[in-house]
């Protein structure tokens, strides 16, 4: 295993996005028909109590580099999801997500199939068999043909994602009725939802963890109610993706990038 | 939501102006297949491909015994007061073991039946899966998410004069986050992991099992695939 080249490079971020991922602008949906002051009034304050609380993420992304990364033409990245915990197992759309974001754009990787590679090395990457260490990397590979269809796959890189979407938290109440004169809703309803995960770079080239990058995002979310119920709907998920796609893409595609 | 109702809601109508006689043949149809959604057992028939172990085969020429009961096996079981269910996995479970043996003995054939000792010539070993038991699980409480599926195999191995050499137990457990009251496809992907789970321990471990290591040990004139003469 290496010396880690610099320890403790973390990159954090904390901002308030609105529930699409762009910041929170004016403007909210007002279009309730008006019974009279008091129902204005009561209107105006939940909205205006559900716009500060509604629909906010909290971000932060945290890096920690072992060792140099670089991707050359032809190597692949292999996306795999942690499937051996007994309470929880990371989610295989969010891996599909960070698979995507990952190919996209200028510096968009090749992205290896998670199914093809998995099968193509049955039964090593199954939830019981896979490693959970770096340090089982070496016995691992000294297996016979792994190495060779290991290379055959082009992969260099395996993410390990670990992690959840879960909430958290949640309250208020809201009711709906019907009658003679029409229908409506009132109240306010919250929750609050985390999407935390932990990504685990292994370089399969040097044999040993590049580093690792972990995402919290918590985003609240609230459905206001005066007649007609406005949802303000967070999406930590999302977010988490994008933002843990982000770093990945800059930690393995940027050569010299080590925090000074 | 608190519905309330009223005689002159503005979406009911006068019971008289409504079609009854057009309605009634399409309301006890739906009624039929509501009832009848509750009564006939959800099926889940495992299929799949399985993929072909990346292990290194033993030097033994194996004669593979697929019993009736694993060709066709099959497990229904009712959740009181929830839903019953259907489960077929007699073909999956050829198909995941062809390929499995195939990987894990140099050479491998296939048997009609236990031959008497003596029959089969030319074999290092036979070896007899079966199915033992299976369960299952769906997510009937908020806090659950899993569908579950655990189950194990029984592999009976012998020589091929009919001397026993192990029965080993195999068991496979698999998970698959579910959603709905019949998640059937959460099931589905939990046998087929549950079953390659088994897959994977039988690819990495058979050769380390006791029985089966003290017999290799002791008939090391058996290895004689790889000299040439099989």
């Amino acid at each position: 295993m290496s010396t880690p080249f610099r320890t403790a490079m973390a990159r954090r971020r904390s901002h308030r996005l609105h529930p699409s991922g762009h910041p929170l602008t004016e403007g909210a949906p007002a279009s309730i028909a008006t019974h009279g002051a008091i129902r204005v009034i009561a209107l105006l304050a939940l909205l205006a109590a559900a716009m500060v609380a509604a629909g906010c993420s909290t971000a932060q992304i945290e890096q920690l580099k072992h060792s140099r990364t670089g991707i050359a033409s032809g190597e692949r990245v292999v996306i795999l999801a942690r499937q051996h915990h007994n309470t929880h197992e990371t989610e295989l759309d969010f891996v599909d997500c960070v698979g995507n974001s990952l190919s996209r754009g200028a510096n968009g990787l090749e992205i290896a199939s998670h199914t093809d590679f998995v099968n193509g090395l049955y039964p090593w990457f199954e939830p019981a068999t896979a490693p959970l260490t770096p340090n089982e990397l070496p016995s691992l590979l000294a297996r016979p043909g792994v190495a060779e269809r290991l290379a055959e796959t082009g992969v260099r890189y395996v993410v390990w994602l670990d992690g959840m979407t879960e909430r958290v938290d949640g309250g208020g109440s809201l009711s709906c009725a019907v009658g003679p004169g029409g229908g409506g809703c009132f109240g306010l309803a919250w929750w609050e939802t985390d999407a935390r995960y932990e990504a685990a770079i292994w370089d399969l080239k040097q044999v040993d963890q590049a580093g690792m990058i972990s995402a919290d995002v918590t985003g609240r979310s609230v459905v206001p109610a005066v007649i007609l119920p406005l949802p303000f709907i967070a999406r930590p998920q999302a977010n988490a993706c994008r933002g843990l796609a982000q770093q990945l893409q800059e930690f393995l595609v940027v050569e010299d990038q080590l925090s000074r | 939501m608190t519905p309330s109702s009223h005689p002159e809601a503005p979406f009911t109508r006068a019971p008289g102006r409504l079609p009854w006689g057009a309605l009634a043949p399409a309301l006890l149809l739906a009624l039929l297949l509501v009832l009848s959604g509750c009564a006939s057992p959800a099926r889940v028939a495992v299929e799949a491909q399985f993929p072909t172990p990346l292990v290194e085969p033993l030097p033994l020429r194996a004669a593979v015994y697929y019993e009736a009961a694993l060709r066709e096996f099959a497990h229904s079981e009712t959740i009181p007061q929830h839903s019953q269910w259907e489960f077929e996995l007699g073909q999956a479970s050829i198909g995941f073991f062809q390929p499995l043996f195939g990987a894990l003995f140099q050479q491998v054939q296939t048997l009609e039946r236990l031959p008497e000792p003596g029959e089969v010539g030319q074999i290092d070993l036979i070896v007899a899966p079966r199915l033992e038991r299976f369960e299952f699980d769906i997510p009937r409480h908020r806090d659950s998410k899993f569908a579950e599926v655990w189950m194990q195999y029984r592999l009976y191995i012998y020589a091929p004069d009919g001397t026993p050499i192990a029965e080993w137990p195999v068991t496979g457990y698999g998970k698959s986050a579910a959603s709905g009251t019949l998640p059937r496809a959460a099931l589905h992907d939990a046998a087929v992991r549950a079953m390659r789970e088994a897959g994977a321990t039988i690819s990495v471990k058979f050769a380390s099992q006791p029985d089966v290591r003290s017999w290799l040990q002791e008939n090391s004139h058996v290895h004689s695939v790889q000299n040439g003469d099989g």
